[in-house]
């Protein structure tokens, strides 16, 4: 079975850290997570998270070049930004994770914010936009979607930003205020996955027990009400095929049905073995692919179902046989088999994940940030314990046309 | 205070175990316990290059998941997924690597489809439709993306047209791929003689024996495998007009030496300071200097005969130009003016750290095995030589190394996008 053992513990400022020490490696990855991401943001200064995080590497008092420095080290360094959290890391070898720690704990400390460097990751995270939204097939979808899905809870905008102009409003002094609000030792998680020494715990007292924290503020986000009737939107675009989106709304990540949501989402669309992959894909031949999943988000979140249309066939006809295997997906018994084979493919992929030092420093501070880092491994056990009768039941109460979001994607 | 940074050492390059599988073939294994999983992988040298219409290639391999005389496609995907299996199959000019992780307790299972699939696939005719439609409804995909499109043309400027390395699929080639095709490449070319084969995780010896096992049952044709001469490239430039795209995707390079050459390492420290790693002059001067860009990066590309060194990046659509030619200011820059210590000893450090990567944990370790093999290179020769070239490459020798390897006039430009560009 997976090694389940790493040690926790706290500093006064708040910080709490994690240590999960590998044998067969000679590298070491340090992971700081930060619980804030775009919905955090003000609407009308959508992407910020983003742009901050791209911030982050402008330097700090002691350290002018991050990247240099970490390079200097043998080491590589990269962060992402979702919705919910921005993730930071450091890998490199393992001699070196004293100065990973003081890399992180100087720019947690005393961040360079200057208008240069905000003016040029303005530029860059609006090239990314462009890159990765704006000059791709499909790239707006999620702007839809969010928007589509919710109208008052801040994840109604995707992470990236409602449009670059948001980006490009962004000051300096918000630059400071986001930072002084978010970038705290008490609304941070330190996560060192790899080889490390015993006196690691000392080292991250030197480096970061003297850094003052600030009250993080208790969020409060509007939650959407269910909805009773369906929302429907289709749009036009430059894209060569049409593309089918349902989306059903569902409970946070700590919710006690988060797994079951999870696990019916895999028999529905998981893999070429998936009951909509079979039916509309391989036997119906209406689609060329389809696809489930949740979104994984830490306030009520989506579970969203996407088929692209073969060219020759009737959007509505495709979406008509879509629900056909939905509301009827109760008349067909979940057998003992199908159940073991998405349990076995949660196992595989969480047996992948924890095997890579950057993930599982992620994935155990995420959980701690949400609730206990035990919850990474504990989890399975949810996964293994789930009945086919609390999936059929689940089935039975939302896969309802009238609970739908639905969006047709359409070619011009 | 900064504490003191520690010189990365030179890797140990890691004791990979060999067996035997027949007089020819070796299964390399490299073992662990921290995982649940196992992975084998298994280098064919037999790629698309040997059908006349690459596809044919692409799908006689990519099928074997498609069905056998005994499973349809449903239960054979059905069977990977309760095995908690994932089995990629990707297939270049000259090889095709096969992958298969799975969970321990079903992997000797999950071997038996394997081979199950590798000799007796029989590409159904209503799985070959889907297929097309599947791989055209990518291809169209992909046309609409101005960094796909500049990448494809780069190879087929630099290839020709016709050169294995240079020739992509067209919407004919898909049309045009029969069943039979199939069935007579699979019969041709599915040969196992030169093929290479790893086995890295927590497996155990009936795993070991299992895959000895299966192996004497494959096809052996004792194919020779071969290279093909290209021309130089027609022309220098290339611009493909993109009206409505909001970026210009720029692809730049040339085909280079093998990295098998004793002063390659002295090219890839030159390469790395222009523009291989986020600290590189490029990335320095065109994303973090000037914003133009998300990001800039050159790298190699090894096929198993030729190699190629490329820059690519997509910049703002009315600064193509520009960045063009900043990219020609620094490359000068680099050719002509001396490195200072500290950008080559962090350099340096950095290559020495990384090389780790390539070394740590037991699935990195057996993939860079089977790729260095593939590439006609022994893991131990090439790691000594290129940690001895870090260590001890003098400035003047990397950059009189980097314009040997890619002198400009070599070099070959295709941008796709909305501004025509000369």
């Amino acid at each position: 079975m997976l090694n389940q053992s790493f040690k926790k513990g706290s500093l006064s400022n708040g910080l709490r850290y994690i240590l999960y020490p590998v044998k067969d490696t000679s590298l070491v990855c340090v992971n700081m997570f930060y619980f804030v991401g775009s919905r955090d943001e003000e609407p009308d200064k959508t992407g910020f998270a983003h742009l901050f995080e791209h911030l982050m590497f402008a330097g700090s008092e002691q350290a002018p070049s991050f990247d240099n420095e970490v390079e200097s080290a043998g080491g590589v360094n990269n962060a992402f930004t979702t919705q919910d959290y921005t993730d930071y890391f450091i890998e490199l070898p393992a001699d070196n994770v004293e100065l990973a720690l003081w890399l992180e704990s100087d720019r947690m400390r005393h961040l360079n914010i200057n208008e240069k460097s905000l003016n040029i990751q303005k530029n860059v995270v609006i090239e990314e936009f462009k890159e990765t939204h704006l000059n791709q097939p499909y790239g707006d979808l999620f702007h839809i979607l969010s928007d589509l899905c919710y109208t008052k809870h801040p994840y109604r905008w995707p992470t990236i930003g409602l449009s670059p102009e948001h980006i490009e409003k962004a000051t300096i002094e918000d630059v400071q205020s986001f930072y002084d609000k978010w970038y705290q030792p008490n609304n941070a998680i330190l996560a060192i996955s790899g080889k490390f020494n015993e006196n690691i715990e000392d080292l991250i007292k030197k480096y970061f027990e003297n850094i003052p924290s600030n009250l993080i503020s208790e969020r409060n986000y509007p939650i959407d009400p269910p909805i009773e009737h369906q929302v429907k939107k289709i749009v036009k675009r430059d894209v060569p095929l049409n593309l089918i989106v349902i989306a059903f709304a569902m409970p946070g990540r700590l919710s006690p049905e988060y797994s079951t949501y999870d696990i019916l989402s895999d028999i529905l669309g998981n893999d070429n073995s998936s009951r909509l992959y079979a039916s509309l894909v391989k036997e119906k031949k209406l689609f060329i692919s389809v696809d489930a999943s949740i979104m994984g988000s830490v306030d009520p979140g989506l579970m969203i179902i996407s088929g692209i249309v073969k060219p020759s066939v009737d959007v509505s006809k495709a979406e008509a046989a879509l629900w056909d295997e939905l509301v009827n997906f109760n008349k067909k018994p979940i057998t003992d088999r199908e159940l073991e084979k998405v349990k076995n493919m949660y196992l595989s992929s969480l047996s992948m994940d924890i095997y890579d030092l950057q993930k599982l420093g992620f994935e155990l501070s995420f959980y701690e940030a949400l609730s206990k880092a035990e919850l990474l491994f504990e989890n399975y056990d949810v996964y293994r314990s789930i009945t086919k009768e609390d999936i059929m039941s689940l089935a039975d109460r939302i896969l309802n046309p009238d609970r739908a979001f639905v969006l047709n994607y359409l070619k011009k | 205070m900064r504490p003191n940074v520690i010189i990365p050492k030179e890797p140990e390059i890691p004791c990979v175990e060999e067996f035997s599988l027949n007089n020819k073939t070796k299964l390399y294994t490299y073992s662990t316990q921290r995982t649940d999983l196992v992975s084998l992988y298994i280098t064919v040298p037999c790629g698309y290059k040997y059908a006349t219409n690459p596809v044919v290639g692409k799908f006689a391999w990519e099928m074997i998941k498609a069905g056998t005389n005994k499973k349809s496609s449903i239960q054979i995907a059905e069977e990977l997924n309760y095995y908690g299996a994932s089995l990629d199959i990707s297939v270049n000019p000259d090889s095709v690597n096969i992958s298969l992780v799975a969970l321990k307790d079903f992997f000797l299972q999950a071997i038996d489809l394997l081979f199950e699939l590798l000799t007796d696939a029989i590409y159904p005719k209503k799985e070959l439709l889907l297929q097309k439609q599947e791989t055209l409804g990518i291809l169209k995909i992909e046309n609409k993306k101005v960094e796909s499109i500049a990448n494809k043309n780069f190879y087929k400027l630099l290839f020709g047209a016709n050169h294995p390395y240079g020739r992509y699929i067209k919407y004919s080639d898909i049309f045009l791929t029969q069943r039979k095709n199939l069935l007579n490449f699979a019969k041709k070319y599915f040969d196992f003689s030169q093929s290479l084969w790893g086995l890295a995780g927590n497996y155990d010896n009936e795993i070991i024996r299992s895959v000895t096992e299966h192996f004497n049952v494959l096809p052996v044709l004792n194919i020779e495998d071969y290279a093909i001469n290209s021309k130089e490239p027609a022309k220098k430039s290339l611009h493909i007009n993109k009206k409505s795209s909001l970026q210009t995707a720029i692809k730049m390079g040339c085909q280079i030496k093998s990295l098998r050459e004793k002063d390659y390492p002295y090219f890839l420290i030159g390469q790395t300071i222009f523009g291989g790693y986020f600290g590189s002059r490029l990335n320095k001067n065109i994303r973090e200097e000037k914003g133009l860009t998300y990001g800039i990066f050159s790298r190699t590309n090894h096929f198993k005969y030729q190699s190629v060194w490329s820059i690519a990046a997509e910049v703002k659509a009315d600064q193509t130009n520009f960045a063009i030619k900043e990219i020609r200011t620094e490359y000068e820059k680099f050719i002509n003016e001396p490195i200072n210590d500290e950008e080559l000893n962090r350099v340096r450090n950095y290559m020495m750290g990384t090389s780790l990567f390539a070394f740590d944990g037991a699935f990195n370790i057996i993939k860079n095995q089977l790729k260095m093999n593939d590439l006609g290179v022994s893991v131990d020769s090439y790691y000594k030589n290129l940690f001895y070239v870090i260590k001890n490459a003098n400035e003047k020798e990397i950059r009189e190394k980097f314009a040997e390897y890619v002198p400009w006039e070599k070099m070959i430009v295709v941008t796709a996008g909305k501004v025509e560009t000369r």
